[in-house]
């Protein structure tokens, strides 16, 4: 046991400088490094308390943005609709949430008498927990600002997610009504077809980046010197309609909008059991947006400010206000992806059931798929002569294949000017048949026929049911 | 929740048997527009049967019509159709005038149109809101309320009431227009197409509008009239059936507008036809005001109404459909019987026709494209 | 200009006024003879091939004809009548030719055509209404009935109104029926009588023969009584059904006596 002889003693605080004592006996580097003393404790630091710290930490931010994200979506539909949302509770209603919070804990908590209890009351749980326990692996900044960097986070990602299916199915069974079973089979239903749509749209990301460490994906950008979003724009396409399938938000949301007759799995569900679920689905908005922005957009480098510097302009120097920054950014981005997703949530209509399912399986899956068969071709054919490419746009950094700057043009020339049209041509074929397929032009087509069918008949004698009166 | 009773053998049988399945759309929901329930079989998704129980809001109407003096009817009939509450009034104001044979100055003739087709406008533009609300996007919803809110304020100012204006009287109209009425009718009409335009960008080439409403619900145009529909729901099949230019009442025979036609019968028709309709609507107000003789706006009626004994059926193109009046009096003060052509009721039979073979969700559709208000279903 | 009816509704060139004292409606048994003034046609005309009558104007029809030397007859007890006989007109005389006496009465008031037709020709009749060429009349605007409880043995009298999209046409057709007798259903030949009929059985209690689907529309299932009657009261009043499905408590306002147990509820 050490005495501290350090500038935390005080006087009127025994019993607070002996678990300040402790804190420092288990502090990460990064704070010991502010005071300049020397770790003591590894296991404990690294794996105990600091990660605690940041849980709580990230909890604490994305619960309180979570609710606030409910209020943003009322504030912007409202601004959208040519009205003002919440303004009552506090300053520009910035309370509201608090008293939505209030009352949904105050209200009565109603369990259907013959729902199944513990599965009616697990459902809300399982969903949440699968839903939060993503953020886990999210890259929120640069160095210290991820709680697990795992080096298969992107798998985790997805694969923690898709319980979050459980969680919904166990809530329509729960609630022994047959409409919000059958609500609960065709959101999970969705669900799953969406996600299978959202893994094949990153796997283009990821030959490039080699890795599926979130991470190491946002490093891999740095490398490479851009962002996948340019070399991959119909995997990003493909991942965003993805993504708000998996979401179920407009225009997908038809499994539990109003109008729509079966009410859906959270039907029987009120008070704070209901703001579990609606919780879980703003995270998983927060999630997928997160990981668009990890895989796509660079995460949270920013040429200039983190990660990358901009025509000299370096990145920020000192780390921790780097770090600080890169939080910043990333925050930033995410809200611009979730103003997206509310932007289409208010303006579309929304897509019938069977319409949705055939887009997911019709058309996400196959661009996907035709993404990476393209995105493979486009790869190795730019590999260096020396491994078998054919151009050899593309250079050995590290043991880590970097693209050059004619490598860079390459690809995302290939991607926007044959990859999207080909891919085009093959979605049109196959779905030409469907009802539904272009619709402009068979009505377009349809008045035509008509209006020439008309004339003829016109020609030889007036239709009696198409004339009346003046 | 109606359910039918199936023996329970197995409980994985019944709950995932095969059998149709009974919905009840019930009388309270969001989208059916009021009280109406819809029952419906469903065999999967698709929709094999449908019935419609209503009666919910019926309120003897009719029966109050015999006990009542011709004057005492007619806010009645605002409640109707409480959407459009001041061409309902139209209706039975020019039957009662048609038996009277009262000739109404023209002055009145021609603000009537004009109210009457700012109501038209109104109501449309709450179907388009509720319409596009149902099928998802809520944000028309707001849009057309905030362009039905300059109407209501208008006919605020003029009638004194917003939803069940009452402007009519037997013979003419109570109060001649207020000074501002031209230049705010003017006013509204400058704004109104470029919210018309905004509405259709919003709506007429989005995909998903498209996949929503384009093959909903055809009717061919013989089936259409065989089932007495009217109204826009009967043009978007292609007949051309329209009151006011088939038998011309009011001032309709002086203006120039056209009756606006759609193709297949299908929702995405209907639904075109009556944003037409809107503009065609504008186009009759411009000409009403630009005409707008100088005069009388009453007629000299008695103070007791009596009609000759006799009968006449007198019908208006409300924005729901045809409304008529079918009076019988006996030469008294009130009427022997007084039958309300209900066009909504009669259209709405139309349902069960539109929607076996489509889904589910389609119903929702199918119910906002007929635009039914359950004031005049029931009665 | 008709401004002002109060004296005389100046119409009837008829010599006899309709004479039922206490009865509304003249076209009952008496037809009334016509002025000299033709045939009504219905509003403005359309594209078709209608005979000659010059087309009176929507608010005076009969008015505007001082013909043929006919005084207005003097008032009778109701007033002078707004209806007379139809003659000249193709379609009638098609009709009545074809049907013969099961048509008891063509009669024309403010423009508006009726007809009579008695119960055992009415779907023939309907049948040729819809099919023939020169009918056309394809839509069944309205369907509704008239209970006259003074006319023994014709107390109801079924009214179809209907139009013709091609011809622009309107007719009313009337039927008269005794208290309890059926009356043939159209639904047949125009679907959308279907609800139409429901509603009259619903509200006077004619029973139609052959309809798919005979229940009551806008009442209750079990709504005993048919309130469109004339002997049916207006103001409300309890009866079997609100006996059964309305639960009325009277509440005293004592709070000494309000004793909701909650704790009752799980």
């Amino acid at each position: 046991m050490r005495h501290y002889e350090s500038r935390f003693t005080h006087h009127a605080g025994f019993i607070m400088q002996s678990i300040l004592t402790t804190l420092m006996f288990v502090a990460p580097d990064w704070v010991l490094s502010l005071t300049r003393e020397r770790r003591p404790n590894a296991f404990w630091a690294e794996y105990i308390l600091w990660p605690a710290i940041q849980i709580i930490i990230v909890l604490f931010i994305v619960l309180t943005l979570v609710a606030y994200l409910v209020y943003l979506e009322r504030k912007v539909s409202a601004f959208m609709q040519a009205r003002l949302g919440p303004m009552r509770v506090g300053p520009w209603g910035l309370l509201q949430p608090l008293a939505d919070g209030i009352k949904l804990l105050l209200k009565e908590d109603i369990i259907p008498i013959k729902a199944d209890r513990a599965v009616f009351i697990i459902a809300p749980i399982v969903s949440v927990v699968a839903a939060l326990v993503v953020l886990a692996v999210v890259p929120w900044g640069a160095a210290w600002a991820t709680i697990a960097n795992v080096n298969i986070g992107l798998l985790f990602i997805l694969a923690v997610s898709s319980v979050g299916v459980l969680g919904l199915v166990l809530a329509g069974w729960g609630s022994n009504s047959k409409y919000s079973l059958l609500g609960a089979l065709r959101s999970s239903a969705q669900m799953v077809s969406y996600e299978i749509g959202m893994g094949l749209s990153i796997i283009g990301a990821l030959m490039f980046a080699r890795t599926l460490s979130m991470s190491g994906i946002i490093d891999g950008q740095r490398l490479d010197g851009i962002w996948y979003v340019f070399v991959q724009p119909l995997g990003f396409l493909v991942y965003a309609v993805s993504a708000l399938g998996e979401t179920n938000r407009a225009p997908f949301d038809l499994p539990e909008a109003e109008s729509e007759l079966v009410a859906g799995y959270h039907t029987e569900y009120s008070g704070f059991r209901w703001a579990l679920f609606f919780m879980a689905e703003y995270s998983a908005m927060i999630v997928t947006s997160a990981v668009a922005v990890t895989v796509f957009l660079g995460g949270w480098m920013f040429p200039g400010i983190t990660g990358t510097s901009l025509f000299g302009y370096g990145p920020i120097s000192n780390p921790t206000v780097h770090t600080f920054a890169s939080i910043v950014v990333f925050a930033a981005k995410i809200m611009a992806l979730i103003y997206a997703y509310m932007w289409f949530r208010w303006t579309w209509p929304r897509y019938r059931y069977d319409q949705l399912m055939e887009l997911g399986w019709k058309w996400m899956i196959p661009a996907g798929l035709a993404n990476i068969v393209l995105t493979g071709i486009w790869y190795v054919l730019a590999m260096p002569k020396a491994q078998g490419g054919v151009f050899g746009f593309m250079r050995e950094v590290n043991s880590r294949l970097v693209p050059t700057g004619k490598g860079l043009i390459y690809f995302i020339g290939t991607a926007f000017v044959i990859t999207i049209p080909i891919v085009w041509g093959m979605l049109v074929t196959i779905n030409r048949r469907s009802r539904d397929f272009n619709l402009h032009e068979q009505r377009q087509l349809q008045s035509q026929l008509r209006r020439e069918r008309l004339e003829k008949m016109l020609q030889e004698q007036p239709r009696p049911a198409e004339t009346a009166g003046q | 929740m109606v359910m039918q009773e199936q023996p329970v053998t197995n409980a994985q049988e019944t709950l995932f048997d095969a059998e149709e399945m009974v919905l009840n759309m019930g009388p309270q929901h969001p989208s059916t527009h009021g009280v109406l329930r819809v029952i419906l079989k469903l065999d999967g998704e698709t929709v094999t049967d449908l019935d419609c129980d209503i009666g919910f809001l019926h309120r003897g109407v009719e029966k109050i019509g015999e006990h009542d003096t011709y004057a005492m009817i007619t806010p009645y009939w605002d409640r109707l159709d409480y959407v459009a509450a001041v061409s309902n009034d139209l209706c039975y104001v020019e039957g009662v005038e048609k038996m009277l044979q009262v000739e109404v100055p023209k002055r009145a003739e021609y603000i009537r149109v004009i109210l009457t087709e700012l109501q038209r406008i109104a109501s449309h533009l709450l179907w388009l809101g509720t319409h596009a609300m149902d099928i998802g996007a809520v944000t028309v919803l707001l849009y057309c309320f905030r362009e039905r809110e300059e109407i209501l304020k208008i006919f605020e100012d003029f009638i004194g009431a917003r939803l069940t204006a009452h402007a009519f009287r037997i013979g003419g109209l109570w109060w001649d227009a207020y000074p501002e009425f031209e230049t705010r009718v003017r006013e509204f009409l400058k704004i109104l197409p470029g919210r018309v335009e905004e509405y259709e960008t919003l709506l007429n080439a989005n995909r998903i509008w498209l996949q929503r409403t384009v093959g909903i619900g055809i009717l061919p145009a013989e089936e259409a009239i065989n089932l007495s529909l009217t109204g826009p729901a009967l043009r978007g099949s292609g007949v051309k059936y329209d009151v006011r230019k088939a038998q011309p009442y009011s001032a309709y025979a002086d203006f120039n507008f056209e009756i606006p036609i759609g193709e297949n019968g299908d929702t995405y028709d209907r639904y075109l036809v009556r944003m037409e309709e809107i503009k065609q609507s504008a186009v009759i107000i411009e000409q009403a005001l630009d005409g707008l003789p100088e005069g009388p706006v009453m007629a000299k009626v008695p103070k007791i109404i009596k009609p000759p004994v006799g009968e006449v059926y007198h019908s208006i193109e409300a924005p729901k459909g045809e409304i008529g009046v079918y009076l019988v009096s006996d030469g008294t003060g009130k009427p022997y019987r007084m039958r309300i052509r209900p066009p909504s009721f009669i259209n709405l039979q139309s349902l069960k026709r539109m929607s076996i073979g489509h889904l589910v969700a389609d119903v929702v559709a199918l119910i906002g494209t007929l635009d039914i208000v359950l004031g005049e279903v029931d009665r | 200009m008709a401004d002002d009816t109060t004296e005389k509704p100046n119409q009837g060139e008829g010599k006899e006024p309709s004479t039922e004292k206490a009865e509304p409606a003249a076209p009952d048994s008496k037809p009334v003879i016509a002025g000299a003034e033709g045939p009504e046609t219905p509003q403005p005309p359309a594209d078709t091939a209608k005979p000659s009558p010059p087309s009176a104007e929507k608010p005076a029809p009969p008015k505007a004809a001082p013909a043929a030397g006919h005084k207005p007859a003097p008032p009778a007890k109701k007033g002078p009548t707004i209806t007379f006989d139809i003659t000249g007109d193709a379609l009638i005389d098609r009709i009545r030719e074809r049907f013969g006496d099961a048509i008891t009465e063509a009669v024309a008031t403010l423009g508006q055509q009726i007809i009579r037709v008695k119960k055992a020709s009415f779907v023939e009749l309907c049948n040729f209404l819809h099919d023939d060429d020169e009918a056309l009349f394809d839509m069944c605007t309205d369907l509704t009935a008239i209970h006259w409880p003074q006319r023994g043995g014709e107390e109801f009298e079924v009214v179809i109104l209907l139009y013709s999209v091609p011809k622009n046409r309107r007719l009313r057709v009337k039927v008269s029926l005794a208290d309890g007798e059926a009356c043939p259903s159209v639904t047949h030949i125009w679907a959308g009588a279907n609800w139409m009929e429901r509603e009259v059985f619903d509200m006077f209690g004619i029973v139609f023969d052959g309809h798919p689907d005979l229940r009551r529309i806008l009442l209750p299932e079990d709504w005993p009584g048919f309130p469109l009657r004339k002997e049916y009261p207006i103001e409300y009043r309890d009866n079997a059904w609100t006996d059964k499905h309305l639960d009325y408590r009277e509440i005293d306002y004592d709070t000494s006596l309000i004793d909701v147990k909650y704790a009752e509820r799980r």
